[in-house]
């Protein structure tokens, strides 16, 4: 069986971070419930780099505008023993940045576009834009002085641009072009990949104090949210909080260097999955794939 | 980037398009190509024919003297789906102008770089912009509904309802499944200016009707804007503008006696100043549910709500003109 997914997210969204984990802990093999390599095939170059500065902690080289990766595994289902031919891209996040901004993409993006049997949409949460109001902000600023804001001078007004358009709107943008031509996809399950979970965490919460990612989608990225509750017919989608990287660069650099078994780090919360399962977003994607499996399992 | 296998997929169906031209891309690291994706701010009705033929659509028509909030209005709208998880039981369900949406609200954000949210005067066009939403009850009750806004200009709303030819020109309210009209809630709170307040949207009313550019019995919702402005008067000024505001509801009513038995009216606030205790689309909400479900176009005369005989835009387009599905007139 080969599968195609598409990856979209915009910049530093988490994608190569996933790829590089998913390399290691399908080809390391360790993961009980995890598909796991079948055979080394091609060249695994590209992955290997990646993982290897994952492994070390070292921040990824980002992937150019126009110079998007396409990464391919033979992974194996533990469960049933099936093989798939795994292609994936890496691309650049400015890739989807001119695809809002200037209403264009690179033709290898259709023909993926077409040809994707499903979707990974990468967030992060530490990098949405929300278009804040001037209303909400000013509001926000009286309540915390206790009274109402001094005058400002007027100014002139800054003309507009796509770019200052919220994170949602653009990934909801993002998706409502696969319906349209040239794409024009009618089904395309769609996996939510909430990266840096770990950074959402309440230290001191106990678990059922955690926002689950379905919570968290809804009060963060409320029209994205409601685009895919609203259109699963076309989108059926579930919600991912991943933690590929187990920590933060920074702060968490001695302890993350310190797990001799780096998979260990590497934390995923959702539907059917295990704890460091990174596979199960796709298996779910390869599941919603199949045509006797259309329009059952939704959000 | 070239795909190393190949799978069967929904591109593999013969009836997918072909992939369009590509195009030189300019100015970006490498000398990659791109492909233009089909994209609008806004659509007119050529362009909107994919959604309106595809399934029954709301126009809502929003007209009144200029900065009576029409932009600020559909805006706010719009806003209320960025950052809530429904509104009045409704969750977006799509937009095909998103874009369109955002400008209209870069004069309220912060990245205007203004202090005070401003809305964007709409200027005078030839065409008919129309911005698209498309929303779903909540709970996937039943299918998205897609509802199409207009605004009229200010300039062309003072001519139409000074000039039976200026109305005329309004092709836009023969398609109204509901017409909204505007009056400046700030200018009804000030004595020398309510009358000529009313007397427009009177007016325009009338002339609309005179002319028959509105269908028979049609939908009109007659919208107090600017609510907040009203609601922060001190108590004996706000009385005195309450009770001028029930007084033209009611003359109102009695005008347009068996011609709009479904005249409505509302008090809004779509984007209250911040000093204003209101909430954003204050008003609003109690009225959206009609404006989705219910349309001028799809009523019985004598004001029953029938089902639709006619479920396809394109069918009732036909059938307008007297022409059969097989063709024959």
């Amino acid at each position: 069986m080969n599968a195609k997914q598409l990856l979209i997210g915009l910049p530093e969204a988490g994608k190569s971070t996933f790829l590089a984990a998913l390399w290691h802990v399908t080809e390391g093999g360790r993961v009980e419930s995890a598909m796991k390599v079948a055979a080394v095939e091609g060249d695994q170059q590209y992955l290997n780099e990646i993982r290897d500065a994952w492994s070390s902690c070292r921040p990824l080289e980002r992937n150019r505008r126009g110079q998007d990766k396409l990464v391919s595994m033979k992974l194996v289902a533990k469960s049933d023993g099936s093989v798939v031919d795994l292609t994936l891209p890496d691309p650049a996040g400015e890739s989807f940045s001119d695809q809002w901004e200037l209403g264009r993409c690179l033709p290898d993006y259709v023909t993926l576009g077409r040809e994707a049997s499903g979707l990974l949409l990468f967030v992060n949460p530490g990098r949405i834009e929300a278009g804040l109001s001037i209303r909400d902000v000013v509001r926000a600023a009286e309540a915390a002085r206790g009274g109402a804001a001094s005058a400002e001078p007027a100014v002139e007004p800054r003309p507009w641009s796509p770019q200052s358009a919220g994170t949602q709107v653009q990934l909801v943008e993002l998706i409502q072009t696969l319906r349209r031509p040239p794409m024009g996809r009618s089904y395309l399950p769609v996996a939510i990949i909430v990266s840096a979970w770990d950074q959402l965490l309440e230290p001191e919460g106990s678990p059922s104090e955690q926002l689950t990612p379905e919570e968290w989608l809804a009060q963060a990225l409320p029209l994205l949210a409601q685009y895919l509750e609203m259109n699963t017919e076309v989108f059926p989608s579930r919600i991912y909080g991943v933690s590929a990287q187990g920590g933060d660069l920074a702060r968490d650099r001695a302890r993350l260097l310190d797990e001799p078994s780096p998979w260990k780090r590497v934390m995923i919360v959702g539907p059917d999955c295990d704890a460091h399962d990174l596979t199960a977003p796709l298996r779910w994607l390869l599941k919603m794939a199949d045509p006797d499996n259309r329009g059952k399992a939704t959000t | 980037m070239t795909p190393a296998t190949a799978s069967p997929s929904e591109s593999d169906k013969s009836s997918e398009p072909p992939l369009p031209a590509v195009e030189e891309g300019a100015g970006h690291e490498g000398s990659a190509e791109y492909i233009e994706l089909p994209r609008f701010s806004e659509l007119d009705p050529d362009t909107a024919y994919p959604i309106t033929a595809a399934s029954p659509t709301r126009v809502l028509v929003v007209a009144g003297l200029a900065d009576s909030g029409k932009t600020t209005l559909v805006a706010s709208i719009y806003e209320c789906f960025l950052k809530r998880r429904s509104f009045a039981g409704y969750c977006f369900a799509g937009s095909e102008t998103l874009l369109g949406f955002e400008k209209r609200c870069h004069l309220a954000r912060t990245a205007s770089g203004l202090s005070r949210a401003d809305t964007e005067r709409t200027g005078r066009s030839e065409g008919t912009p129309l911005l698209h939403l498309r929303v779903r009850p909540e709970g996937r009750k039943s299918p998205g509904r897609d509802l199409l806004f207009t605004d009229v200009f200010g300039e062309a709303f003072r001519e139409a309802k000074d000039s039976s030819d200026a109305c005329r020109r309004l092709g836009i309210l023969r398609r109204a499944d509901r017409l909204l009209l505007l009056v400046d809630g700030g200018e009804l709170s000030q004595n020398e200016r309510r009358f000529a307040a009313y007397s427009a949207v009177r007016d325009f009313l009338r002339r609309s009707l005179d002319t028959g550019m509105l269908p028979l019995d049609p939908l009109v919702d007659v919208l107090a804007t600017k609510w907040d402005i009203v609601d922060r008067l001190p108590p004996r000024e706000k009385a005195s503008a309450e009770e001028y505001i029930r007084r033209i509801e009611a003359l109102l009513t009695e005008d347009f006696v068996g011609r709009v038995d479904n005249l409505r009216f509302g008090r809004i606030a779509a984007r209250p100043s911040p000093e204003s205790a209101l909430a954003l689309c204050h008003g609003v909400e109690p009225l959206f549910s009609a404006w989705v479900e219910e349309s001028s176009l799809y009523r019985q005369p004598g004001g029953h709500e029938a089902l639709p005989r006619f479920e396809r835009e394109i069918d009732r387009y036909l059938n307008r003109r007297g022409i059969s599905r097989s063709g024959s007139r």
